[in-house]
């Protein structure tokens, strides 16, 4: 092969050009834009500013004191951090627990890390349609089992006293049972190859030594598939503040009352439906600052270590 | 070398495709050319063949689950085959995002041809912005344009910006009361009542009999309850009653009418699930006779009369033969009588002015509007609604059911007709009151005067 492309990096940059482009047009200037916005009081998609008051002036930090008001905020800021804490205890410990049982087995490997793997391919709002059914308040598949199994009664009339699996003591366990059921079969993959390149030959020293099945795990496994493990913990962080779709179809407008709203579908719903695109922005850049703080605190407590 | 051109070449065309998505505009189609004037007809020249068949973009609400989406689709479909003409069918749903999506083509430049959109507050934004042409100055060029509307539904349509109608409706709506006859004798009552006082002892003696009242999906589409609430409050001063400020009249209104769904959420008249209740398993609910009324307009008969599997079977809804119309009781007949019901036209076909100052296309797009909306194309998207032709076609027999011609003839023998008051609205001021207010003033969480600020404010 020529090597002269490797001394003169000019045609290097002549092929970063177009990726660079790409990436201001579709990137960087929305996101400019957007903060731009977000000081501007907008409303409709594709409208320009309006002036904030009658002396006319264009820029404001209104959107930011109602962001301090808005108490609907406040419930998807936290739904978001609760949805994070729940990705990272059961989607990445869900799919730790099933990856650890598959690598032990000898036969069959194949066609469980095939069926986890299954409800990734499947579209959000295909599941989004699958859980409402499931979740059901008459007739559905959940209440259906529960009344034949009695934990469902009936009342003085013969009426069975179904179970609204989406009001407010329930809603946030409803949403995240298909968040987490999605994705745990995408980290269970990862941990999984991750385990298969841990050398056999040092289970075999410990049992030796007489470590039993537990201290394997504690002193051999965890340790060695530790970056693959954190890999999937700064995922699964990352992932849960850009969860949308499955929320957004079991639960549209933030039912019930406001309440299960996460930050990317109350933007959503303030930027497309109530056409408040200056809000909108604001909250956009909320979830930016998170991101940007989430994956720092990540870096710095799951710091990837040579072993 | 030559790997260094063939580097050189393949990077320049990655630059290249990157405005690929960029629209190029012909000189005749022009950026606006009338930005700012709307040419009167006297001045618009004559007009011109295309060369050949072109492609015209329509955004249009038949799509999605629309009950007339296949009405509409047969109707491209002819159009295409008779002018040889293709049309880039953009047509979804008609909700709020859809229609913030359709004025955001707009304010970007990425006008479509045709649009099919509402001629109230949220088409506002077209008008002033002089995007769409009237019906006037098309007819002015081709006399036969929109003859077969009746005058008086062109009128319904007229813009409240300047008074001039640029749509053509394709039908009228109407809302009113859906319910159950047989849950109705269950509990003694042989017809709908027509006052409050009787309609509230339905309720409870439905309610003790353990049926659901009214199937409400509380934050899906309360908006019907709204309207007949309101218009039993004001009559037909209902699209003026919007609350300016605090305490006016129509707050008082407002108040009014607040406080009548807590009375039916704290009655339990409402699902004991109607804060988490879609739409669609509320009309569900009526058609499975699980419970005896809901509030809803006549894209809801659909819903109720037959069921459409995925593989294309269609069966008849179980309480079909029991389902009957109904305006919606009155709290003083001499407001309103309880066989009005609200409705009117609200949406209808407009061609940009893009399109109309593109010669190309100008033909195409009249030709495309006149047959989407011919006779026999209005008739099957009327259905059970009100149709703005001149002389109503008659629908044909094989798409008739019993229910569609009961809901005819209750719309033909109503008293009065109201149009909607949240077409008055901004789509901020919609979603706010109608889809989350009145919801959490139910719920307690907000009060009347909260709820009334909110609805001020949004719809600034």
């Amino acid at each position: 092969m020529d090597s002269m492309i490797y001394k003169r990096k000019w045609p290097l940059v002549i092929f970063l050009i177009p990726a660079f482009a790409l990436m201001t047009v579709f990137i960087f200037y929305p996101f400019l834009m957007n903060i731009l916005n977000s000081f501007q009081k907008v409303g409709s998609l594709g409208t320009g500013p309006v002036p904030v008051n009658e002396a006319g002036d264009m820029f404001w930090t209104g959107n930011y004191e109602k962001l301090f008001t808005d108490k609907t905020m406040g419930v998807a800021v936290r739904n978001t951090l609760l949805m994070m804490c729940a990705t990272v205890i059961f989607q990445v410990g869900i799919a730790l627990l099933l990856a650890l049982l598959v690598d032990s087995i000898r036969k069959g490997a194949q066609t469980y890390r095939t069926i986890y793997f299954f409800p990734i391919v499947i579209s959000a709002s295909a599941l989004g349609l699958l859980f409402n059914m499931v979740f059901l308040y008459d007739g559905g598949m959940l209440n259906e089992f529960l009344l034949r199994i009695g934990v469902i009664g009936r009342d003085e009339l013969g009426n069975p006293q179904w179970i609204d699996w989406k009001d407010r003591s329930h809603a946030f366990f409803t949403m995240i049972v298909p968040v987490v059921w999605q994705y745990v079969g995408f980290y269970f993959v990862i941990l999984a190859t991750g385990l298969n390149n841990v050398e056999t030959d040092i289970y075999e020293a410990a049992a030796i030594d007489g470590a039993n099945g537990l201290q394997r795990i504690r002193f051999i496994t965890l340790p060695l598939i530790r970056n693959t493990l954190i890999t999937c913990l700064t995922l699964a962080l990352i992932g849960a503040l850009k969860v949308f779709d499955l929320p957004w179809q079991m639960f549209p407008k933030g039912i019930p009352l406001n309440s299960t709203y996460l930050t990317g579908t109350y933007m959503y719903q303030q930027t497309f439906a109530m056409q408040n695109v200056g809000y909108g922005a604001t909250i956009a850049v909320v979830i930016a600052l998170m991101g940007v703080a989430v994956s720092q605190l990540s870096n710095l407590i799951f710091r990837p270590r040579d072993i | 070398m030559k790997k260094r051109f063939i580097s050189l070449a393949l990077a320049a065309l990655l630059c290249l495709a990157l405005f690929a998505g960029c629209q190029s505009t012909s000189p005749s189609a022009g950026s606006n050319p009338s930005a700012g004037s709307n040419p009167s007809p006297a001045e618009n020249p004559s007009p011109e063949q295309p060369a050949g068949p072109v492609t015209i973009r329509v955004r249009a609400m038949f799509g999605g689950s629309d009950s007339n989406k296949q009405n509409y689709d047969n109707a491209i479909a002819a159009y295409e085959t008779a002018t040889g003409n293709t049309v880039q069918n953009e047509s979804a749903t008609a909700d709020d995002v859809w229609t913030g999506s359709v004025l955001a083509d707009f304010e970007v430049g990425s006008d479509p041809d045709v649009v099919q959109f509402w001629t109230l507050t949220p088409g506002n934004p077209l008008i002033e912005g002089k995007k769409v042409v009237s019906v006037d100055e098309i007819r002015a060029v081709y006399p036969e344009y929109a003859k077969n509307i009746s005058e008086g539904a062109l009128k319904g349509c007229a813009s409240p910006v300047d008074g001039v109608t640029y749509a053509i409706p394709t039908n009228g709506y109407w809302e009113g009361t859906f319910y159950n006859k047989a849950l109705l004798a269950q509990v003694g009552y042989d017809s709908f009542p027509e006052n409050w006082t009787d309609f509230i002892a339905l309720c409870d003696a439905l309610k003790a009999a353990g049926i659901t009242p009214i199937a409400e999906s509380l934050q899906g589409e309360p908006n019907y309850t709204f309207e007949f609430l309101m218009a039993n409050q004001v009559g037909s001063a209902l699209p003026s009653s919007t609350p300016k400020a605090l305490g006016d009249e129509a707050s008082g209104h407002i108040t009014k009418v607040l406080e009548h769904f807590k009375t039916f959420y704290d009655n339990g008249y409402y699902p004991a699930n109607t804060t988490t209740l879609s739409r669609a398993e509320a009309v569900q609910m009526v058609a499975d006779g699980k419970a005896a009324m809901m509030f809803g307009g006549h894209w809801n008969r659909g819903g109720l009369d037959i069921s459409t599997a995925e593989d294309g079977t269609v069966t008849t809804q179980a309480a079909t033969d029991n389902i009957e119309l109904f305006g919606f009781p009155t709290e003083n007949p001499a407001v309103r009588s309880a066989n009005s019901f609200v409705g009117g036209y609200s949406s209808g076909f407009m061609i940009t002015r893009k399109a109309w100052d593109d010669p190309a296309k100008r033909k195409a797009c009249v030709d495309f509007v006149m047959a989407v909306t011919n006779d026999e194309n209005i008739t099957n998207y009327s259905g059970a609604s009100a149709s703005p032709l001149k002389v109503p076609g008659k629908l044909p027999e094989a798409d008739s059911t019993p229910l569609l011609e009961r809901c005819r003839k209750v719309i033909a023998a109503g008293e009065n007709i109201y149009p909607a008051l949240e077409d008055t609205w901004t789509a901020t001021a919609r979603e706010g009151f109608l889809y989350r207010d009145i919801a959490l003033y139910c719920a307690g969480e907000l009060t009347a005067d909260e709820v009334i600020q909110n609805l001020i404010n949004d719809n600034q």
